[in-house]
């Protein structure tokens, strides 16, 4: 077993400063986005980090399109990326739902994205059917929108409001999750529509 | 910087100058930067990956990256189980929407109907990636989409030995009234084996096919119905010898009442290749030592199916049955597997699963035997915190090597709070085929502020395998520290 080598520590470190730079970069959005002479460059072009979401067509369970700038006519929607194998993801299920069932009359649309591929795709209506949700079930077996919205790890849900803008993003599932995307639901809805599930109402908000 | 990688440069550094000209002021910039720090104190060895995608979107243009950093500190420890340079730009590419009309051209991933005919696609998780480079075109006119693609995929084969696969796809989707779609693709491929080292004969290194696949699907109420069929025909330009091959699958999915039915079937045969991924027939199972004893089907030489049925028992009760099966032309059983779960809301603050898997593998007339049981249970606690507890254990028979042993996993995770999650995994076996036989590990993964997600592992887990979509990857043991931390921008 070899020792590592002076070249070796030195890509190391390259990784590290990259990765470094990376987070460094990423967390530009808040100065960025609060400066605008920040944010020219020096040829008067405006370069920021991307704040809207990506549009995108993709089929829903019954061969139809579905557009999300179509969706986004109707109120704001909760894109959620998700597969079958994805357990996480479909324990997220409920509250999902509990959410769409609560504010869909305020406008609110919820689609869940299935990345599964060929081989699961056909069983992503039996499992959804079963279950009995309602909530719009679109299929993205060449994970298209899912590398347009950068998605490595399920689940990924994002709250996009109706002038695109995302309002709220979460990977991975928490039990309390729902909570914080109820509130940032409720926070793009006129005042008067949002009503509240018994989660939300036991949360004090 | 290779002369490709220098082309897309151009492309980017275009894309932005041109971007007022079609009249995009603002340049937007999305994307990804993951990073994981593995160091293995079992071998006294570290492994750096790092993963950055971006996007820059100026109006209808789009251009992107996706650059991986590799690094290991000692050549021998290789995680990721495959080969991989120390820094590469993995895929670059520039795109067109405007309309109807999109235009890419770099890297891209295309999946045609089920997969049949073309599917190409990337899962890190699994470290498997066909992506194309090349040209992909769409164009929806009206109800029809058409497709026009062009590209060619490196995959190596082992050592030195590597082979391009260069393809040309033509695919109309063709909706038929409301409760009818149909399509129609055709796959011209040719490939190239090379070898760094060997100069290869033609008959050897080239072959070329095509592939034509029809698809129906019907949406007709409670039933939905999905078929669909390829068939391929291929010529070694060298010898002139032929070859054939077919593939086949049809899926359905019907409502009875409360009760949902699912069942699919496969005939594949001389089918297998680099860029097509047909359904399994096989269940993906989320539970990790059902998951680690995922069948995988033979495209030369398989038939069979999967029924699938889901009913609710009340209000508080779910249950899933299922059974699978796999045969070869001839007759002889390759694999079965019956499957069962129960789903159930305990109470307002618990709610549990049960699941039973029961299966055999065949292989030179012997068989492998596994049978698989799981609890899990969650809970949520007085104090609002929730408590996931889970219990796997498994039996298996190995005739082929002529033993048996049991498996053992338990998994705890705890969510003190909305932003913190703690995960403890234990894992026993009495394989004596295994090294040891206690594997244990603790992560703690956390959310901060700005969508940065962090994760510190530390103990040690099992090797085994991996699998997601027909592809099954070998996670290698691991034993030492595991660094993750990825943001979204």
């Amino acid at each position: 077993m070899t020792g590592r080598g002076p070249a070796g520590w030195a890509m190391a470190w390259t990784a590290i400063l990259i990765l470094t730079a990376g987070m460094v970069t990423s967390g530009a959005p808040v100065v960025a986005a609060g400066s605008a002479a920040g944010r020219e460059g020096s040829s008067g072009r405006d370069v920021h980090l991307r704040a809207e979401a990506p549009d995108f067509t993709l089929r829903n369970l019954a061969g139809r399109d579905v557009t999300l700038s179509d969706l986004l006519r109707d109120g704001p929607v909760i894109v959620d990326f998700w597969a079958t194998s994805c357990k996480p993801c479909i324990k997220a299920f409920p509250e999902l739902q509990q959410i769409f069932d609560s504010y869909r009359d305020c406008g609110l649309r919820v689609v869940a994205i299935s990345v599964d591929g060929p081989k699961s795709s056909s069983r992503v209506g039996a499992l959804i059917k079963s279950k009995g949700y309602t909530f719009e079930v679109l299929l993205d077996p060449s994970q298209k929108v899912a590398r347009k919205f950068h998605v490595t790890s399920l689940p990924r849900t994002v709250l996009i409001d109706t002038d695109g803008s995302i309002a709220y993003a979460v990977t991975g599932y928490r039990p309390t999750n729902h909570e914080k995307l109820e509130a940032a639901v409720r926070a793009l809805l006129p005042d008067g529509c949002a009503k509240p599930s018994n989660d939300a109402e036991r949360s004090g908000d | 910087m290779t002369r490709r990688n220098t082309a897309v440069l151009a492309v980017v550094v275009g894309a932005f100058v041109t971007a007022p000209a079609v009249g995009a002021a603002d340049v937007g910039v999305s994307g990804i930067v993951d990073g994981r720090y593995l160091y293995n104190t079992g071998v006294d060895a570290s492994a750096l990956d790092v993963r950055v995608e971006f996007d820059l979107d100026a109006g209808p243009l789009t251009v992107g990256a996706v650059y991986r950093a590799y690094q290991l500190s000692d050549p021998l420890y290789n995680p990721a189980g495959v080969n991989l340079p120390n820094a590469q730009i993995k895929h670059r590419y520039a795109e067109f929407a405007g309309g109807p009309f999109s235009a890419r051209a770099g890297h891209f991933f295309a999946t045609f109907g089920r997969g049949l005919t073309l599917r190409s696609y990337e899962d890190a998780e699994l470290e498997h990636d066909t992506a194309l480079d090349g040209i992909l075109t769409e164009y929806g006119a009206g109800p029809v989409t058409v497709t026009a693609l062009a590209g060619v995929a490196e995959e190596h084969l082992y050592g030195s030995r590597y082979r391009d696969h260069v393809v040309r796809g033509f695919r109309v989707e063709l909706p038929l009234g409301g409760r009818v779609g149909a399509a129609a693709s055709l796959v011209e491929r040719s490939r190239t084996d090379r070898d760094e080292e060997l100069e290869l004969p033609d008959e050897v290194a080239r072959f070329e096919d095509s592939v034509e696949g029809a698809e129906l699907s019907l949406w007709l109420g409670p039933l939905t119905l999905a078929g669909e069929y390829a068939g391929r025909s291929g010529e070694n330009p060298a010898t002139g010898e032929r070859s054939y091959g077919y593939a086949a699958y049809a899926s359905g999915t019907v409502e009875l009442g409360r009760l949902t039915v699912f069942g699919e079937f496969k005939d594949y045969r001389d089918y297998d290749h680099y860029l097509v991924n047909p359904p399994t027939c096989v269940r993906d199972h989320v539970w990790t030592l059902m998951n680690r004893a995922t069948y995988e089907i033979d495209l030369d030489d398989e038939r069979g199916f999967l029924v699938e049925g889901t009913a609710p028992v009340g209000e508080e009760l779910s249950v899933t049955g299922g059974a699978s099966e796999a045969r070869r032309h001839s007759g002889e059983l390759a694999h079965w597997e019956i499957f069962a779960q129960v789903d159930h809301s305990l109470c307002d603050r618990a709610s549990g699963a049960v699941a039973a898997s029961w299966s055999r593998e065949y292989e030179f007339g012997r068989f492998v035997e596994r049978a698989i049981g799981v609890a899990d249970i969650d809970l949520t606690l007085a104090t609002g915190q929730v408590l996931e507890a889970g219990l796997e254990v498994g039996w298996t028979d190995n005739r082929l090597a002529g033993y048996g042993y049991h498996d053992y996993l338990g998994s705890m995770t705890f969510y003190p709070s909305s932003s913190l999650t703690v995960s403890s995994v234990l894992e026993a076996t009495t394989d004596r085929s295994e090294e040891r036989e206690v594997w244990t590990i603790l992560e703690v993964r956390a959310l901060l502020p700005e969508d940065v997600e962090l994760s510190v592992a530390f103990g040690s887990e099992r090797r085994g395998k991996k699998c997601s979509g027909g592809v099954c990857y070998v996670e290698p043991e691991f034993e030492g520290l595991r660094v993750k931390v990825g943001r979204y921008f």
